[in-house]
């Protein structure tokens, strides 16, 4: 009888339940339709600039989409950190045509899924992505955002990103590191012509990239190059450096994550081959100064890349180092001034539109290629956007470890093009 | 032929802490039916210990430390969690601590980040020559510390009463309780004595020459799975075979790839898989695992 | 009395189930894309899991491969659909099919997949064979990063548009209005979806009403006893493996349909993971479980993200404390445990007291019982 009662009062629960569902269910018939028609072509506003999505007369929302709980999350919220303080310091002055600039920052822990439902959430709100991070994420995305004619930002500084009108790539790509990084070891003497030279790279982007460089370095200069495949979830490389030894190499090239630079340093020094490393930008990260392989970082590594060190002498950095210290209190990583850089590159695409008076999407295309020599407060070289296809810069400047707490790197050699890094043909995605 | 050795010391070094891990998941198997999916964030766990503790209590003090921690955080899972499950289902309770998994290694890497968790360990980078060849000190104490627990492992598990509780309870549960072992206790400490050992593999896998453990290390540490398939997963004895199977197989595989290149790369990841698979076949409960004619 | 408890439960039953057909046929019309594209997830997800059920929960055959099954579905259609092509990373080959006919033989691919993983499948026992699937994991990231002509490498490929009798699943081509909303890419995948979500179901509980169903429970409950009264066990465990390949190779066609681009991260051990999570939160050898499991997995995170500004106990993007990814990650963990510890029905148990079904049962191993025909149309009351 207990039993009985008690599932009565069930029943009648998921009667309920049941007629709340078919309330619900005519009730959103009857309201249908109405929020999902077409909002028709962009008003103008009083200033008359032509308004598109995401933009208001006092607002523009930028979108972006990016690791901050993934495998990724260091980098991520780096050149959030970076991002952030272009933002805020142009908001203080004034915004972008007399409008504020919101992020509408969204975390896909850099699940694939997650990043395309984001990305399809968010699309109508916002005039653009600054920042869409990973590669699978802007190779799934890339038709799409053909389509809706929305201006992207990557994370990234892959050729195969180069050739469309709507992704903006702010630096030298990763085989003109390589290809500029290789030319300085020639000039140093640190290689020389008929040397083998060994690459430990990363499976995907970074890695074939970077290898793209390396071996049309490696053909042009008549060195022989042995490449070492790694999986980036690998910690330990000391087995390629093993083998790379077993080569007879003269110097490693490393495209890899920081914890195989380190382990790759480790084994370098530790197996007597004690031959000079060169990493991609991404391969270092300063807390591997404090790790045991901190001694051989700093005797026997360098990094190539083609943004300013936290640390230095140019007004852009200092403007970085002055609000990071104010705001954050990790340690810095290194791609926080490039991040910085970056986001000043959108805005000055942005600022191009309304100039223009088109703040519509089609607008910023328009304006994208239409920008030919920013300045970046020094932190890059001179760039130029009006071609796609090309990187915007190919130079490239060279650093190494050091023990400091502003990034850990001193810088070795300005940033400069290699005859040829100058020649060289770019790949197109 | 010294590249070959050279690839042979590396990948004994390296099976031999894989070997610790999978030592690991089968004294719990054999004492509980279980397969322990959170071994590797218990890991993880022991080594984040073991990184925080190192300034305060110096490397040696943290490691016991480290692995107190471990030990107790997987004697804890057991008495509170596996043994309170409503079910004795192998997979049931092999997806429980799937779940404890998730939630552990969760955490870990929340706290952890990016950062490079490494080992103020008195090794450094030394190196020590035997012949031609140059080996990590800290690999040559892997090797030596693997090998002495490995061995006091077993003159546990044969000469005291813990030992002998152990097997019998891996016989016949109801006959070693009606003799009047305490199932139980059995349990916990196997639990907590796997906990233990892999705090121990956290450390050495964070050691030279490898830079320190990484948020994915619970990752890395999935290698003793096929280890300890390969070996039997009730035979102790047969995880040290297959940890060193598997790193050794990992490390040729990976050396000699580029005379196998038609095979992909990086080979090094899959070997250990393909290997494990093939053993499998022939042998479907491994090497030196008892053969469950049936199991009703 | 019972009686007529039975008849007003039916009733219930017979409304609930109609009230959703409703709701899915016209929630297009007012959800905007973000929530079509949410529901078309869940829809595949819950395919893929009823598979992952009919081999761990009913079969009782624990498997980690789960995401490689859905890979060799989700790369067999780009390849059979796809023409020969230059990639980012070198050339494409391609079959070429008509699009409808690469889905059929994806699905089919996926199956034989499992058919072949029978030598394996058939030899081991228990969780020597949830260890061994785990090498499938490995071995199908190896190939899909290798064999770049066919698969695109790291890159990956463009997933061609599936298109059926002239009606194509994208934005245009032919153009639909449908009540003045214009229906896209998002609104035909949604019905895609949940159609072939129903039928999956209704094929599943076919299975498990019959003979194979029970034939793979009495497998699952004792292999001796199973084996004695004349039932082929290798078979059964080989048929277990194929027919939840087939579901996982469905649910891989759907999803790489909504993802635009197939890519071997997105098939990882996480994957996998997931799909056995799906499956034990909804509960066991319950099929109405999968579906809610699959729900509750793909749409928890996803929601959570988008109120995340309003849930205080989350934190802001680049803040500190615990993002939604994170929190639902916890969340996933700790419902596993307690679905094993206290409530071994998962998510169909609690519906099924809800609705005051079957008396609660102990444990899981037993559920599938709960399956049979007898039990869902004529529910066994306590007097």
């Amino acid at each position: 009888m207990q039993a009985s009662f008690s599932k009565s009062v069930r029943i009648r629960r998921s009667r309920t339940f049941v007629v709340a569902l078919s309330a619900f269910a005519i009730a959103a018939s009857v309201t249908a339709c109405s929020t999902k028609k077409d909002d028709g072509p962009g008003a103008e506003s009083a200033d008359g600039v032509k308004m598109g999505p995401g933009v208001t007369k006092s607002t523009i929302d930028l979108g972006v989409i990016t690791d901050l709980s993934g495998p990724f999350a260091t980098v991520g919220n780096a050149l959030n950190q970076g991002a952030q303080i272009w933002f805020d310091e142009l908001n203080t002055d004034g915004g972008i045509c007399g409008r504020e600039v919101k992020l509408d920052v969204r975390d896909s822990g850099y699940d694939l899924p997650k990043s395309i439902s984001l990305y399809s959430e968010m699309e109508a709100d916002v005039l653009g992505f600054q920042m869409i991070l990973g590669s699978p994420q802007m190779a799934a995305l890339g038709p799409k955002m053909e389509e809706d004619d929305i201006f992207v930002m990557p994370g990234s500084w892959a050729s195969s990103l180069l050739g469309r009108k709507n992704g903006l790539i702010v630096g030298a790509t990763f085989d003109l590191e390589m290809i500029n990084g290789i030319s300085w070891m020639m000039d140093e003497g640190l290689i020389k012509e008929g040397d083998t030279i060994g690459h430990i790279y990363l499976q995907g982007e970074l890695g074939e990239n970077a290898l793209a460089g390396s071996t049309y370095a490696a053909d042009q200069l008549g060195l022989t190059l042995v490449g070492q495949e790694v999986p980036p979830t690998a910690t330990d490389v000391t087995s390629q450096v093993t083998t790379l030894k077993n080569k007879g190499v003269k110097a490693i090239l490393l495209s890899t994550t920081p914890g195989q630079t380190a382990s790759a340093a480790a084994a370098d020094d530790a197996s007597g081959l004690k031959v000079p490393l060169l990493g991609s930008n991404p391969s270092w990260a300063p807390q591997l100064l404090g790790t045991a392989a901190g001694d051989a970082l700093k005797e026997h590594y360098y990094v190539a890349q083609s943004y300013q060190l936290f640390n230095a002498d140019v007004p852009g950095a200092e403007k970085v180092r002055e609000e990071y210290a104010a705001k954050y209190k990790d340690e810095p990583i290194a791609v926080i001034p490039w991040s910085y850089a970056a986001a000043s590159a959108y805005s000055a695409i942005l600022e191009k539109a309304c100039e223009n008076g088109d703040l519509t999407r089609e607008g910023v295309l328009a304006a994208y290629p239409e920008i030919t020599e920013l300045d970046t407060g020094g932190i890059m070289p001179p760039l130029d956007f009006s071609d796609p296809s090309e990187p915007p810069t190919r130079s490239v400047l060279i650093a190494r470890p050091e023990d400091n707490p502003l990034g850990g790197l001193k810088l070795v050699r300005e940033a400069e093009t290699s005859d040829l890094a100058a020649d060289y043909p770019m790949p197109q995605g | 032929m010294t590249y070959f050795v050279e690839l042979l010391i590396n990948g004994v070094s390296i099976g031999l802490i894989y070997a610790l891990i999978a030592i690991g998941f089968t004294v719990i198997f054999k004492a509980t039916q279980v397969l322990n999916f959170a071994q590797g964030s218990t890991l993880l766990l022991g080594a984040y210990v073991v990184v925080q503790l190192q300034e305060r209590l110096g490397f040696y003090g943290a490691v016991l430390a480290g692995v107190a921690v471990a030990a107790a955080v997987a004697g804890a899972i057991e008495v509170f969690l596996v043994r309170r499950a409503s079910t004795h289902e192998h997979i049931s309770l092999a997806i429980l601590t799937l779940g404890i998994d998730i939630a552990l290694a969760t955490e870990l890497s929340r706290r952890i980040g990016s950062e490079v968790l490494s080992f103020a360990d008195p090794w450094g980078n030394r190196t020590t020559a035997i012949g031609p060849f140059v080996v990590p000190q800290a690999r040559l104490a892997a090797m030596v510390v693997c090998a002495v627990i490995a061995v006091a492992f077993f003159a546990l598990l044969k000469y005291t009463s813990w030992g002998i509780a152990v097997r019998a309870t891996a016989e016949d549960p109801e006959a070693a309780a009606l003799m009047g072992i305490n199932r139980h206790r059995v349990a916990a400490t196997s639990w907590a004595l796997a906990g233990g050992l892999a705090a121990v593999a956290g450390v050495f896998m964070g050691t030279a020459p490898s830079p320190g453990l990484t948020s994915t290390a619970n990752v890395t540490a999935l290698n003793a799975f096929p280890a300890a398939v390969i070996g039997g997963l009730d035979s102790p004895g047969g995880a040290v075979v297959g940890g060193l199977i598997v790193g050794v197989v990992q490390s040729l595989s990976g050396g000699y790839n580029d005379q196998v290149s038609f095979l992909g790369s990086p080979l090094s990841e899959v070997s250990g898989y393909v290997v494990m698979i093939m053993i499998l076949l022939w042998r479907p409960s491994g090497l030196y695992g008892t053969r469950e004619m049936t199991r009703v | 009395m019972s009686e007529n408890l039975t008849a007003s439960r039916q009733w219930a039953t017979r409304l609930l189930v109609s009230a959703s057909v409703v709701v899915v046929l016209i929630a297009p019309l007012y959800l905007d894309q973000f929530w079509l594209q949410l529901g078309f997830f869940c829809f595949a997800a819950a395919v893929g899991t009823l598979g992952l059920n009919l081999l761990t929960g009913i079969a009782g055959l624990l498997s980690l491969a789960h995401g490689f099954f859905l890979a060799v579905g989700a790369y067999a259609y780009v390849f059979l659909a796809g023409g020969s092509e230059e990639g980012i990373s070198g050339a494409l080959v391609g079959a070429g099919l008509p699009s409808w006919l690469a889905a059929i033989l994806a699905v089919g691919v996926a199956g034989f997949a499992g058919l072949l993983f029978s030598p394996i499948s058939g030899r081991l026992r228990g969780i020597y064979l949830g260890v061994a699937s785990l090498a499938l994991i490995f071995i199908g990231q190896h190939v899909l990063h290798n064999y770049e002509s066919v698969t695109g490498g790291f890159y990956g490929r463009d997933v061609p548009t599936l298109s059926l009798f002239g009606f194509t699943f994208a934005e245009t081509d032919p153009v639909l209005m449908v009540l003045g909303v214009p229906f896209g890419r998002e609104e035909r995948l949604w019905y895609l979806g949940a159609a072939i979500l129903l039928v999956a179901y209704v094929f599943a509980r076919n299975i498990v009403a019959g003979r194979t169903g029970r034939a793979m429970q009495l497998v699952r409950d004792n292999e001796v006893a199973a084996s004695s009264m004349g039932i082929d066990v290798r078979h059964y465990k080989a048929s277990a493996f194929v027919l939840s390949s087939i579901y996982a190779g469905a649910a891989g066609v759907l999803i790489v349909l909504a993802l635009g681009r197939a890519v071997p991260d997105y098939f990882g051990l996480a994957l996998s993971i997931s799909y056995l999570i799906m499956v034990v939160i909804g509960g066991l050898g319950s099929l109405p479980g999968s579906v809610a499991g699959a729900f509750f997995v793909v749409a928890l995170p996803e929601v959570l993200n988008h109120y995340a500004t309003s849930l205080p106990f989350l934190s802001q993007p680049g803040g500190d404390g615990v993002s939604a990814v994170q929190f639902s990650e916890y969340l996933y963990g700790l419902l596993v445990v307690a679905v094993i510890l206290f409530i071994p029905r998962g998510l169909a148990g609690v519906f099924a007291s809800v609705r005051g079904r079957a008396a609660p049962r102990s444990a899981p191993a037993s559920d599938g019982a709960q399956l049979e025909p007898q039990s869902s149309e004529r529910p066994h009351l306590p007097a």
